[in-house]
């Protein structure tokens, strides 16, 4: 297995730490005049998103982690695994639990293609694209022409999730979300 | 592209220059000679944490003109400054270039009080003038972790360190350095001087006898969280010195560093008598970031080590 040195610590950097998949977040160097030099890093837990500090001796040595992010295609779920497929034409399929898909399952639209972060070839996150287009399953009754400012209403889209909408989107409306911050940004034209 | 034009900008340089002449005004006023000493030497310093650049023919570029000045002091030299260029190597970061700037100042008969008390007339007239704190490495580390860093245990030490996040604590200075670097990024005041360092960080400080520890009389200005100034009330015993020098080669060796001969000119002078003094060393550069508030000192060097 390869490690890393704390001169070649960069943020993006995949390394083990404790165990668990984490990236260089920020490298800091810090050295008293007179004194021994550190290295004060923090990095993000690939698995759980949280951030962590920990400062090393300089010239020591962390294991690097065997990490891709790759564009997959998602499939279908099977309601405890979700499936995705790989872009490079090989077909070949991973299943991602509950816990490695976390809040993007209520953006999974079957057959968009998005990012899939494999940690020795498992996956253990999935990034949404940006933007997704919706169908709206269940919202109360649109009022026509009411496209002005002010009113919203929820709407539940074909993945389950619930956003806030204007009052004039009705069932079967394609909308488009901001994945980011679970916000309506428009209709779809037909 | 190749970056051939300088991190800084235009005005920064003009800065830069401005503030030279600022210092070398400070200086003259008060009679402080200018020197220049030498950069390469046959010798460099043993101190384990301080890694010098070797060349070819097996010279070094200097860490600190700290040396040859003492030698000059020794000689018989009136109190004397220097800003000269040295050389650390691997120390690179928003706050370190392996080449920087040092502004070094000897002053005959002054201890380390009234030292302080000129490292802040000449930062006041930088950076304009500001309060000052004053606190011990004793008192830093009690406040900060409820750490005794002159009666606690190794153990005590390391498992401090470690519940403050550093990884691998293999001895007492290590856990130490550790903290104070932690201790004064936290601190909630602009310029603080740090005193009274715990004695196996004394570098070349006399100690002292305070009441019931040793302490070395050694000080540092820590401005925004960044060491800005090192000083010393001088050691003067050339044993001393040997036997700190004896110390830092067993480290090195412990840690499988490279052995470094000890300065004999240094030793030599320091046998004839280096009279009373205090000295200290600024960073100048990082000087120069606070002053225009910059966060790395790419922005007050011409060209920083990513660019020659």
């Amino acid at each position: 297995m390869s490690a890393y040195s704390t001169n070649e610590f960069r943020s993006g950097l995949k390394v083990l730490l404790e165990g668990e998949p984490c990236s260089i977040l920020h490298n800091e160097f810090v050295k008293p005049g007179k004194g021994q030099a550190f290295n004060r890093v923090r990095f993000r837990n690939l698995k759980s998103g949280r951030v962590w500090e920990r400062t090393f001796k300089s010239g020591e040595s962390i294991e690097a982690a065997d990490v891709m992010d790759l564009d997959m295609q998602y499939l279908y779920t099977d309601g405890e695994f979700w499936h995705f497929m790989r872009m490079d034409g090989s077909y070949e399929q991973v299943a991602a639990d509950e816990a490695a898909v976390g809040a993007a399952k209520d953006w999974l639209n079957e057959e968009d293609v998005l990012s899939v972060t494999l940690w020795n070839g498992e996956p253990i996150s999935v990034t949404p694209p940006n933007f997704v287009e919706l169908e709206v399953t269940q919202t109360d009754p649109g009022i026509r022409g009411d496209t002005a400012q002010g009113g919203s209403k929820p709407a539940e889209l074909s993945t389950g999730a619930i956003i806030k909408v204007p009052l004039f989107v009705e069932i079967g409306d394609v909308l488009r979300v901001d994945t980011r911050t679970s916000e309506y940004v428009g209709r779809t034209k037909d | 592209m190749i970056p051939w034009r300088p991190s800084c900008s235009l005005e920064n340089l003009l800065e830069r220059g401005r503030v030279l002449g600022v210092i070398r005004d400070f200086f003259r006023k008060k009679n402080v000679l200018e020197v220049q000493t030498s950069i390469l030497a046959h010798y460099g310093v043993t101190e384990p944490t301080i890694a010098s650049f070797k060349t070819n023919s097996g010279h070094y570029l200097q860490t600190s003109p700290e040396f040859q000045m003492k030698r000059l002091m020794a000689a018989g030299a009136p109190s004397i400054y220097q800003i000269c260029p040295a050389f650390r190597q691997g120390e690179e970061g928003r706050s370190h270039n392996p080449e920087f700037v040092i502004l070094e100042w000897y002053r005959l008969g002054f201890d380390s009080r009234q030292l302080i008390v000129e490292v802040t007339e000449l930062v006041d007239l930088i950076l304009g003038g500001c309060d000052y704190q004053y606190c011990t490495v004793g008192q830093l580390l009690e406040t900060e972790f409820d750490l005794d860093v002159y009666g606690d245990s190794d153990l005590r030490v390391a498992e401090v360190a470690r519940d403050q996040g550093l990884d691998n604590v293999t001895g007492r200075s290590d856990g130490v350095d550790f903290l104070i670097a932690n201790a004064l990024q936290r601190l909630p005041f602009e310029r603080v001087f740090v005193t009274e360092f715990p004695v196996d960080q004394a570098a070349l400080a006399k100690t002292q006898q305070l009441e019931k520890n040793v302490v070395a009389d050694r000080f540092e200005l820590v401005i925004k969280g960044v060491e800005i100034a090192n000083g010393y009330h001088e050691l003067t015993d050339a044993d001393e010195l040997q036997r700190r020098m004896d110390i830092d080669n067993r480290e090195r060796h412990e840690l499988g560093l490279p052995m470094m001969a000890q300065d004999p000119f240094l030793l030599e002078s320091m046998r004839q008598g280096l009279p009373a003094c205090a000295g200290v060393a600024v960073g100048l550069d990082r000087l120069l970031a606070i002053a225009g508030d910059h966060e790395s000192l790419n922005a007050v060097m011409a060209f920083p080590f990513d660019r020659v």
